[in-house]
This record gives C-alpha cells, sequence and structure tokens, in this order.
C-alpha cells in the first residue's frame, strides 16, 4: 500500500513538473520570438515602428522647474490648443528613460528637452533623432548652433557654490582645484554623475579642463567628497548649511535666492566664478524619429521645438537663471566681467564615452 | 479557470522576468542583441569579475545581514518582554512597535537626515550646548542603511516572534518549571530552542527585504558612494547600461529567489517547533528591581525610533526652509497651502497625484483579489498541478523587489505583442503582480481553516464551480480580502521605484512627487509636509484596518513585505 502511494506520488510529482516546465518552455520561446523582433528593431529596422501616442497631442519629456514648464505650456497652447502632454522628470531620469525606451522599442516622447548633450549625440549616431531645422534657428548665436538633429535651447554653468556663512572671505575657493583642499575635507557635495546627467557632463568637462587627467576628481575623492541624487540638491543642501561649497549650474542659485527674497527668509548662498573658467552646459532639444508618427503630430513637434527658439519661450526660461541662446534675449543674472566660460568638446566626450565612464566607475 | 489563472501568471509574471534573464545574458552587437554562448559567459565574466558589481554585492550582503541579526535581537527582545516577562505597559510598547511601523522606508531616511544631519536638529541641540563642539557623526553610511532599515523592518519581526511566543506550547516550559528548571536554563533551552525555526524564517525574510529595498540606500549610501545592487540597477540605467541593470536584477532575483524559497520551506515545515496552540498560561518571569530600567530603556528606544522621526517631519513641514533658525518668524503653514492647491507644485498638483494613486492603488488592488481569490478557489479544490502550480506561481513576485518589477515591466511591456508601456494600464499591471502574493497570504490562513467539505456539499447540492466560488469561498474569504485589498491600496499610497520607472505624463503619484520634490526649489521642508500627509493617510487606513471585524494576524506582516 506504502508503495503504491510512493508511486503515485512520484506520477503527480512528474506531471506537475511536466506541467511547469511546459509553460516555462512555451514562455521562453515566447519571449525569445519577441525580444529578438524587437531588439533588433531598436537598431536595424525603422526607428519607432509603432506610435503609442494619440492624433493631435504630442508628448513631451522635460526636465525643469515646475513653474518654468508650466508657463512654456501655456504660452504655446495659448496658440496651438490642448497638443501637450507633458512628463516632467530630473534630467538623469529623463537620460535614463529615453535610452531604455530607446533600447527596448521605441521612445514614447515626440519631443525631449533636458539632459545633456551626449545623449543626444549617441542617440543620433544611431538614428534616433528626426531631421529638422527649426525657422528660428536663424536666430540662435553661431557658438549654439549644431551639426547634429538637436537644437540647443538654453546654456547653463557649472561653478563653485558656497554658504557665505560657513566660509571665512579667505576661505572661499576661487577655483575648482580650491576644493580639494584639506579645510573643506567631508565639505563639498556634488550631484552623482551616475544618476545625474547635468552632473555627468560636468565631470567630463572637469576631465576635460584637467588635460583628461582625473587628478580634481582624485583631490575630491581623497577629500571625502559627497554626492547627491541630484544637480539640484547641491546649492539646497549648501543653503541648509549641511555642506559649505560645491559645484553645480548657476540658474538653481538663482532660483532659490529668488525665493528666499520672496518669502522673506534670510539665504547664504553664493557663487564663485572658478579661474579655470565655469562650464559651460547647453541644454539641447530633440525630436525623435517614428515612421509611424501622425502628420499632424510630427508638424506638432516641429511647431514645439521652433517656439522653444522663440524670444517669447527664451525670455521665460531666461527668467528662471538660464542664458539664452539668442543674442536679442538678455540674461537675467550678473556674470562678472572678468569671469571665463570653459567650452566643452562634446564631440570628443561622446566619443571617449565608454571610457569616461569606466574610469569614473573605477574610480568612484 | 486554472487554465486562465496559469495564462494570467505565464504573462504578467514570467514573460517579464524571461525578458529580463534575455536582457541579462545577451550581448549587443552592432545595435542588436543576440542570445548566444559567447555572449552568455562574457555577461557571466561580467556579473561576476566586475569590481563595482562585487562591491555592490558584498555591501548588500553585509547591510542584509546586520539589519536581520539587529532585527532579531531587538524585535526578538521586545516580544519576550512583553509576552513572557511582567513588564508594564505591555500595550504601549506594541503601539509605538505599530507606530514605527507605519512609517514608511522613505520618510524614515528623510527624519534621519533632519535628526542626525550636519545640520540636524541633534547638532543644534549639541551646539545649543557647547557652540564649538564639532559634530562628525556618518549620517550617510552603510551604517546609516542598516540603522533605518533595521528600524524599518524590526516591527514585522515582532509581531512575527510575539505571535511564535504566544502560539507555541506553553506547557513545556511550565513543565520544566515544575521539573525545578531555573528562569535561564528555561529561556536558553526550551523557549530560544522553540523559537528558532520562527526566527529563521522570519530571518530570511527581513534578510531577503533589506536588500530589496530602493529608497534608503539611495538616500543615505549613495551620497558616500556606497553602491548597493538595487542603487546600482538605478545607476545602470543612469549609465545607458540597461544590459547591466537586467544582470544586476537576474541576480537580486536569483538571491531573493533563493531566500524566498527557503523562508517557503522553513514555514511550511515550522509546525515541529510547537504543537498547535495550548489553553495553559506561562509563568510571566518577574523582573523585580529591572523592571523599571528595562522599560524607561524600551521607551527610550522607542521614542527614538518612533515618536522623535515623526516629531522632525511635523517640525521640518513647518519651516520656511529646512535649516533656518527654530524661530517663530520662520514657521509656518505656507508649505501645506502649497501642498495642496499650488499647481505648479511640479507639473502635476498634489490632487492629481492623489488621484492617480487612488485610482492605480484601487484598481490594481482589486484585480489582484480577484486573480488570487480564483487562484485559492483552484488550488482548494483542485488536483494535481492545480493545487501547485498557480500558487507557486502568485508568490513567485514576492521574492522580486520593486525596481526589478519596474525593469521587467519596460522590457516586457514596450514591444509587440503588449505594447502598452506609456499607458497607466502598465503601472496597474506591475502593481498588480506586486499586490497579489500580499493578498494571497492574507487570505490563505483563513482558507486553511475552512472546511473543504463545504464546497463538495455545494457541489453535491447542485452548485456550478462560479457559483461555488462566490457563496463558499468568497463567503468565507471576503473579510481578510477586505483587510488584503486596504493594505495593498495604502501600499499603492506610498510606492516609489515602480511609479517612479513607469509613469507618464498625468500619471504621477504620490510616490513620484515625494521622491522628486526636491528638484523644484523645495528643501527638506516640503518633502517632510507631503510625508506627513502621507502618514496621517496611512494612519486613517490602518485605524480602518483595525476597526474592520475581521482582522489576522497576518495582516502586518503583509503590510511590511510589500514595502
Amino acid at each position: 500500500m506504502l508503495s503504491t502511494n510512493k508511486l503515485m506520488n512520484k506520477t503527480i510529482f512528474h506531471s506537475k513538473l511536466s506541467t511547469a516546465l511546459l509553460i516555462i518552455l512555451l514562455s521562453i520561446l515566447l519571449s525569445i520570438l519577441f525580444s529578438n523582433t524587437e531588439l533588433s528593431a531598436a537598431g536595424e529596422m525603422e526607428a519607432g515602428s509603432q506610435y503609442s501616442g494619440k492624433e493631435g497631442k504630442i508628448t513631451v519629456y522635460i526636465s525643469g522647474p515646475a513653474a518654468m514648464v508650466s508657463k512654456l505650456e501655456k504660452l504655446f497652447e495659448s496658440e496651438h490648443g490642448d497638443v501637450l502632454e507633458l512628463v516632467q522628470m530630473g534630467c538623469g531620469p529623463l537620460r535614463q528613460r529615453v535610452w531604455t525606451e530607446w533600447e527596448t522599442g521605441s521612445i514614447q516622447a515626440d519631443v525631449f528637452w533636458g539632459s545633456d548633450p551626449i545623449v543626444y549625440q549617441l542617440l543620433d549616431a544611431q538614428g534616433a533623432l528626426e531631421p529638422f531645422s527649426p525657422v528660428n534657428s536663424r536666430f540662435v548665436s553661431e557658438e549654439y548652433k549644431t551639426d547634429g538633429n538637436f537644437h540647443y535651447v538654453n546654456e547653463r554653468y557649472g561653478v563653485i557654490i558656497y554658504n557665505k556663512d560657513l566660509l571665512a572671505p579667505e576661505e572661499v575657493p576661487t577655483a575648482f582645484n580650491d576644493l580639494g583642499k584639506e579645510h573643506f575635507n567631508n565639505m563639498v557635495i556634488h550631484a552623482d554623475p551616475a544618476q545625474s546627467s547635468t552632473a555627468l557632463a560636468i565631470t567630463a568637462g572637469l576631465w576635460q579642463m584637467n588635460g583628461m587627467q582625473w587628478t580634481l576628481h582624485e583631490n575630491l575623492l581623497d577629500n571625502s567628497l559627497i554626492l547627491t541624487r541630484k544637480n539640484s540638491d547641491v546649492p539646497s543642501k549648501i543653503q541648509e548649511g549641511e555642506f559649505s561649497a560645491g559645484i553645480a549650474p548657476q540658474d538653481a542659485v538663482f532660483r532659490l535666492i529668488r525665493k528666499a527674497k520672496k518669502e522673506g527668509y534670510p539665504t547664504s548662498l553664493s557663487i564663485s566664478w572658478p579661474q579655470e573658467g565655469a562650464i559651460a552646459l547647453q541644454r539641447p532639444i530633440a525630436i525623435s524619429r517614428n515612421i509611424s508618427r501622425p502628420d499632424k503630430n510630427t508638424s506638432i513637434a516641429k511647431n514645439f521645438v521652433n517656439f522653444m527658439l522663440s524670444k517669447e519661450a527664451q525670455k521665460i526660461t531666461a527668467d528662471f537663471g538660464f542664458v539664452s541662446v539668442r543674442s536679442d534675449v538678455t540674461t537675467k543674472f550678473e556674470i562678472p566681467a572678468q569671469a571665463k566660460i570653459f567650452n566643452v568638446d562634446w564631440d570628443m566626450i561622446t566619443q571617449k564615452d565608454r571610457q569616461i565612464r569606466k574610469e569614473f566607475d573605477e574610480l568612484f | 479557470m486554472s487554465a486562465v489563472v496559469v495564462l494570467l501568471y505565464s504573462i504578467g509574471i514570467i514573460y517579464p522576468l524571461l525578458m529580463i534573464i534575455i536582457r541579462a545574458l545577451s550581448i549587443p552587437s552592432e545595435g542588436s542583441a543576440q542570445f548566444t554562448l559567447k555572449a552568455t559567459a562574457e555577461m557571466v565574466k561580467q556579473l561576476f569579475f566586475h569590481n563595482s558589481m562585487l562591491e555592490s554585492f558584498i555591501n548588500t550582503i553585509t547591510v542584509s545581514g546586520v539589519v536581520t541579526a539587529a532585527a532579531l535581537i531587538i524585535a526578538g527582545f521586545l516580544a519576550w518582554l512583553v509576552t513572557r516577562t511582567d513588564i508594564p505597559y505591555k500595550h504601549l510598547i506594541e503601539h509605538f512597535v505599530l507606530l514605527t511601523f507605519m512609517i514608511p522606508a522613505f520618510i524614515l531616511g528623510v527624519s534621519w537626515i533632519e535628526l542626525l544631519g550636519r545640520n540636524g536638529y541633534l547638532h543644534r541641540l549639541l551646539s545649543f550646548f557647547n557652540s564649538g563642539a564639532s559634530y562628525n557623526f556618518s549620517y550617510y553610511s552603510l551604517g546609516a542603511v542598516a540603522a533605518v532599515l533595521t528600524v524599518h523592518l524590526y516591527p514585522i519581526v515582532f509581531f512575527s516572534l510575539k505571535n511564535a511566543f504566544l502560539q507555541y506550547d506553553k506547557t513545556l516550559e511550565n513543565a520544566a518549571y515544575l521539573s525545578g528548571a531555573s528562569k535561564k536554563h528555561v529561556l536558553m533551552h526550551i523557549t530560544i530552542p522553540l523559537l528558532v525555526p520562527s526566527m529563521l524564517s522570519i530571518g530570511l525574510f527581513v534578510f531577503s527585504r533589506s536588500m530589496a529595498n530602493f529608497s534608503i540606500p539611495a538616500l543615505l549610501a549613495l551620497p558616500v558612494r556606497k553602491k548597493l545592487l538595487t542603487t546600482q540597477i538605478f545607476s545602470s540605467l543612469s549609465a545607458l547600461n540597461l544590459q547591466e541593470a537586467a544582470a544586476l536584477s537576474l541576480l537580486l532575483v536569483s538571491i531573493s529567489g533563493l531566500l524566498y524559497f527557503l523562508y517557503y520551506f522553513i514555514q511550511r515545515n515550522r509546525n515541529y517547533a510547537g504543537s498547535g496552540v495550548s489553553g495553559a498560561s506561562v509563568k510571566l518571569l518577574k523582573l523585580g528591581s529591572f523592571k523599571w530600567p528595562i522599560f524607561a530603556a524600551v521607551m527610550t528606544f522607542q521614542c527614538i525610533t518612533a515618536v522623535l522621526p515623526l516629531l522632525s517631519l511635523v517640525v521640518s513641514s513647518l519651516m520656511k526652509r529646512w535649516g533656518l533658525p527654530l524661530e517663530w518668524q520662520y514657521f509656518t503653514l505656507h508649505n501645506y497651502y502649497v501642498l495642496f492647491f499650488h499647481e505648479n507644485l511640479t507639473t502635476v498638483s498634489f490632487g492629481k497625484a492623489f488621484l492617480n494613486s487612488v485610482l492605480y492603488g484601487t484598481i490594481a488592488a482589486t484585480t489582484a483579489a480577484a486573480i488570487a481569490s480564483m487562484t485559492l478557489y483552484i488550488s482548494h479544490t483542485g488536483r494535481g498541478w492545480k493545487r501547485s502550480v498557480p500558487i507557486a506561481l502568485s508568490s513567485w513576485p514576492m521574492a522580486f523587489p520593486n525596481i526589478v518589477l519596474a525593469i521587467g515591466a519596460i522590457l516586457a511591456w514596450n514591444r509587440y505583442p503588449f505594447r502598452i508601456y506609456g499607458s497607466f494600464w502598465v503601472i496597474v499591471i506591475t502593481y498588480t503582480v506586486l499586490f497579489i502574493p500580499i493578498i494571497m497570504k492574507q487570505m490563505s490562513g483563513l482558507l486553511e481553516r475552512t472546511n473543504p467539505h463545504l464546497i463538495q456539499a455545494g457541489r453535491i447540492s447542485g452548485a456550478g464551480p462560479f457559483r461555488a466560488f462566490k457563496d463558499i469561498i468568497l463567503t468565507h474569504l471576503l473579510p481578510s480580502l477586505k483587510n488584503g485589498w486596504m493594505l495593498c491600496f495604502l501600499i499603492a499610497l506610498r510606492e516609489i521605484p515602480i511609479s517612479l520607472m513607469l509613469y507618464s505624463s498625468g500619471q504621477e503619484t504620490l510616490g513620484v512627487l515625494l521622491f522628486g520634490m526636491q528638484s523644484q526649489s523645495y528643501g527638506l521642508e516640503m518633502t517632510s509636509a507631503l510625508a506627513v500627509v502621507i502618514i496621517i493617510f496611512t494612519f486613517s487606513g490602518n485605524w480602518i484596518i483595525r476597526r474592520s471585524k475581521w482582522r489576522n494576524r497576518y495582516v502586518t506582516a503583509a503590510y511590511r513585505e510589500a514595502e
């Protein structure tokens, strides 16, 4: 009797096992089938063979202050109607999402704006961007014109930010290299290049500035550099007194000082324009290439990119601390006359992208 | 019915997981990925010989080990105190544990910075007494991650061990006392050995959940460049390395899966530790002169881990800017006004994010409840593979960290034939996959006590399978189904990784708002205001659960498991 039960149990077990294996096997086959079809689609077939959006409404991935984004949206839609679906995120998540979507199928956004020029160059090289020359690009200053299928909308500068209450006047850093000094031990902050694309761009710029060496970063690491998730955390944490200095774009400082004035509380945030030069960081915009996109949506996307280069839109972005790419729009913050600007060679950085990331990963 | 359920699990669970495996074990060549042996070998080499991968693996295992040990010691001691000693105000101790238990992990991390940061309340207090005092506490460190995760996870261990203390056969202890054994001897040779299976089982579970946590390491370890597996996945995605992210996900799922299998195995076989519930009351250990000092120590610990974090969040939420001196002129209610009425909080308002969380939580919890109850019906009434396969498939996601579920969703739902990525359904489906095992766990305890003959009787009396399911199973399961539904709904209100990685335009949830608040020129004051509101919702939901007529012992466990 016992052996019969054992035999029955064994048979049931085998039956269970074979059914489970069958299900798993079928799933594997299906997955391989679909993955091979679609993975090759990302690189070799026509970009974006499927369009998931609605006709008459485009999706825009956007990074930047919500108030600015909202003003831009209202202004554009006052002329074109309710045609924008904005997905706001940090510059790091934007780069992460666009690239992941491209690799797994197609980019969901019709237009994306923000992040660093590196990811735009990489996408452009893979044919993921729609060729388009906006009418308003004729008003763009020569130094901001690009060869690729993306356009610079703004510029900002990677500078030294410090808390004037925490530093004596003689301690104020005047060069990036000053941040490696001993009295800044455990007091310097920088956004994590693994999470923030702007921080990655700043890191690449500093690497180029130091003769393609990591000496500055090694000094900063020896000085117990602290990393944040986002660039905006850098001025915030310095303002709050958690750290005394850091490296980040200047635009957030401009907004934080304005907010403090408006809400009636003191702030000790200040900017030091580094002797080596403030790192110029451009914010590109591009239309993703998608052969299935309805013509109407392509037209809206082109209008939106063109709108971003218009004087009205540029004035709005300048009002939030960004530098306009148009010469007829003035900057809202003061750049000292003696301040130097360091231009990053994005072509070279993009070519050495893998090397930079590998070396950076080993260093950090 | 069984075929439909298995098909749903195959599409919702197996398919995304297989997509992760394929992606992880392929090497892209000229824009496409191929599933080859060479690629697999290369990928395996990368997996085990890559410095940052090894570092994150070791850090993850170390932190999880420390958290597990600390949680077992703290919770074991507290559970022993409230069940086996004459410590006063036992309910107060349990209420404090419950209070800690209801603070979401990310919020606990934020309050850690507010309390212990360089400009935190502790440093300010120290500076008040000694203005020249230096402050070098490492509040960003792996130790900080371990400490916050221990506080976050110890309540679940407490509830589990308390149940174990209450359930095993107390006559064994009484017999030992009658035979002349000392208190210490009884503790060391009866009480602790009887608890070992429970401790092992809950320990494995805590280890697995520590390993899966994303928000705390992102907040407290990344600033000092300490990598853990979950944060490394996020960083890999930022570095445009989807393959590494998939490989790391696979590694994480493999370890979690192994641990979950062990946990499940121990759970199934834990009865040898005690033979059912004994009606006998155990002799309580008299703490004597240590009673009040121990009580004071416990209260101090609980005030630090429960009351202080809440207090710091409330105070910070009332500041014009976090970091300003604590002077009346800098206090304001404006943050709450901005939170509820400011349309430019982010591109989505608080109201919209709240409604999204409610909508996704409602649909996903309802769908999960329907699928879970069907699964239980099948396993309860079926034979052969129907008894085990659906249950095994439904429990599987319990081993997946939320961030891995999100990666699986991106890989699976952004391609033919299931191209739903970009719509809110992708969030709903991923939430559903997350919720099914939670609801299953809620209901399985009750179903075990349901007489299977009732269904047979119903079927003999002429009821079809759906009628039997509706009138017998559903009626029996309804109380725990309601509890499970509510727990899942509350989890949806605070979930971060899935929403953060899958949201699209207008789909922002409260979790997305919480995680991204500081990028909008707001500091910790606004994060704290949102945290306070979320905690109030959680308290309210918990109050509803506690008020419900039937509340089983799995409620708290399942709740924590989903964090």
